[in-house]
């Protein structure tokens, strides 16, 4: 169940993080894709009035055209390298920051941009970015229920384990009774053992649950993060998936503990 | 609460009794009485055998002295407090200061004869390193010394039987209670245990033993508690006759 579970954690995590950089790289930002033009000269030229324009438009903090090397580094996953393409057409890029706080009319930008050139297009991020967080933070959510719900059945195991354990050492249980053992006596003995229980299995679902991540990592790295985000996860979320063992004992022997005080409080 | 009976030690108010019950009466579910209005008041450092035929109740009346049930009609008294009334929060530090040596014996098979011995303490919370020391010279003195590390299934039934006494002494309670404590022992052993118990009593220990072993009782000269269907009569002992 720690290894269902701190799967399910991981990827909560790993989406989280994706989403974070996400947003903080693409919010508030435009792109503004200018169509090659009869020349190099003239695409030059419409690429410096649109910079212009942009400048002068409220709420646009910085504008900045990429170079043909950067547009072939973007291309590159679906065209190739494309510096070896010779005249083949590439459309000039610009880069545009707005100001914080700031909201432009993308389709008004647009329509005064086109009067410079036919075709320019204005990429708003921003309705593409919310759809995928929102997507993103579904799948989020989907992840920490799967790990509530492991921790809701690992809780229910510990109960019914501890009950049928009080069951076998009923014996015992009232040989400690009559001998003076408080309730809190007896329910140390059964919640001592249950933090070893859970801290041992903890550290078993741990160490494949680390072997996979470590692979996931591997195996992604290779395809290159502009396809799909390289799942990563920081110092301390692997000091939380680290910590697992430690919490699954820690909830096992509060478990224990309280099941078993609750039984014996309704004996007579 | 007037007993029954006259006991033949004096309570005054300078000793009161250490176990008094009031009428006691105890029933099994729906089943008939085994215990019918029982008066009894036990001085501290007394010394009483309680005897009676098999099933008569005697160790449904010593049950109620360690308190592992409650009476259906009646009062108990124990070191001063009305326990059958007491709450369950506070059972606990009454019997701490009950040691009881079980009829059969009740040993927990998997702990050595030293841990055995020592649970009580453990309870108790005392440190470890003070159990360690109390319970070895215990079970020294009970001639046990070179079975600490024993395990109950490996000792005899005599050698269980002082595991047993040594767990119900360790803690040094007030009051001592042994449900034929020499029902699985030879005569040897048997006076040995009587010597043990008589020791004990002479340092101060109130002693309650439940037995059918008429050698015993007339020979060691204490006051019987007899038990015949159900109710309670004192027979004095040879000591005090």
């Amino acid at each position: 169940m720690v290894f269902m579970g701190a799967l399910a954690l991981a990827a909560a995590m790993m989406v989280d993080a994706a989403v974070d950089r996400w947003d903080r790289g693409l919010r508030g930002s435009l792109s503004v894709q200018i169509p090659p033009g009869p020349s190099e000269a003239a695409g030059e030229e419409a690429v410096a009035r649109v910079l212009e324009m942009l400048h002068a438009t409220p709420g646009v903090e910085s504008a900045r055209a990429l170079s043909r090397e950067e547009v072939g580094e973007l291309l590159e996953p679906w065209l190739g390298d494309v510096s070896q393409a010779g005249d083949l057409p590439i459309p000039r890029m610009i880069d545009v920051r707005v100001q914080p706080g700031a909201s432009l009319a993308v389709p008004a930008l647009e329509a005064r941009l086109r009067e410079v050139q036919e075709g320019i297009g204005v990429d708003d991020h921003e309705a593409w970015l919310q759809r995928l967080i929102d997507y993103a933070n579904a799948m989020k959510v989907v992840a920490l229920s799967v790990v509530a719900v492991i921790g809701a059945v690992g809780v229910l195991t510990v109960t019914f384990t501890t009950l049928t354990r009080m069951s076998i050492h009923r014996s015992v249980i009232d040989l400690l009774h009559l001998m003076g053992a408080t309730d809190r006596f007896v329910a140390w003995q059964f919640q001592s053992h249950a933090f070893r229980l859970g801290l041992g299995g903890g550290i078993l679902g741990l160490v494949p649950t680390l072997l996979c991540l470590w692979a996931l990592q591997e195996a992604s790295a290779e395809l290159g993060e502009l396809l799909i985000p390289v799942p990563t996860l920081t110092p301390t979320q692997w000091a939380v998936i680290a910590a697992l063992p430690l919490v699954t004992g820690i909830v096992a022997m509060l478990t224990a503990r309280y099941t078993v005080l609750f039984r014996l409080a309704r004996m007579p | 609460m007037q007993p029954q009976f006259d006991s033949p030690f004096a309570v005054t108010d300078e000793t009161p009794p250490i176990v008094e019950f009031g009428g006691v009466g105890l029933r099994y579910g729906r089943g008939p009485e085994v215990l019918h209005d029982i008066d009894l008041a036990l001085p501290q450092g007394s010394f009483h055998f309680l005897t009676g035929s098999s099933g008569a109740g005697k160790s449904s009346l010593l049950g109620l002295m360690y308190l592992a049930r409650r009476p259906t009609t009646g009062s108990i008294r124990m070191f001063g407090l009305e326990v059958d009334r007491l709450s369950r929060r506070r059972l606990p530090e009454v019997r701490r200061r009950i040691g009881v040596v079980f009829q059969e014996f009740r040993l927990l098979d998997h702990l050595t004869a030293l841990d055995n011995v020592a649970l009580p303490l453990r309870i108790a919370g005392i440190p470890e390193v003070d159990i360690r020391r109390n319970v070895t010279e215990l079970l020294e003195w009970v001639g046990l010394g070179d079975h600490l590390r024993a395990r109950p299934p490996t000792m005899s039934g005599g050698q269980q039987q002082r595991v047993a006494i040594a767990r119900a002494v360790v803690a040094n309670p007030s009051l001592l209670l042994a449900d034929e404590p020499t029902g699985s022992v030879d005569d040897h052993s048997a006076a040995r245990l009587m010597r043990l118990f008589e020791e004990l009593n002479r340092m101060g220990t109130t002693i309650v033993i439940a037995t059918h072993n008429r050698a015993i009782v007339e020979e060691s000269g204490h006051p019987e508690l007899r038990l015949e269907e159900g109710r309670l009569t004192l027979v004095p002992g040879s000591a005090q006759s």
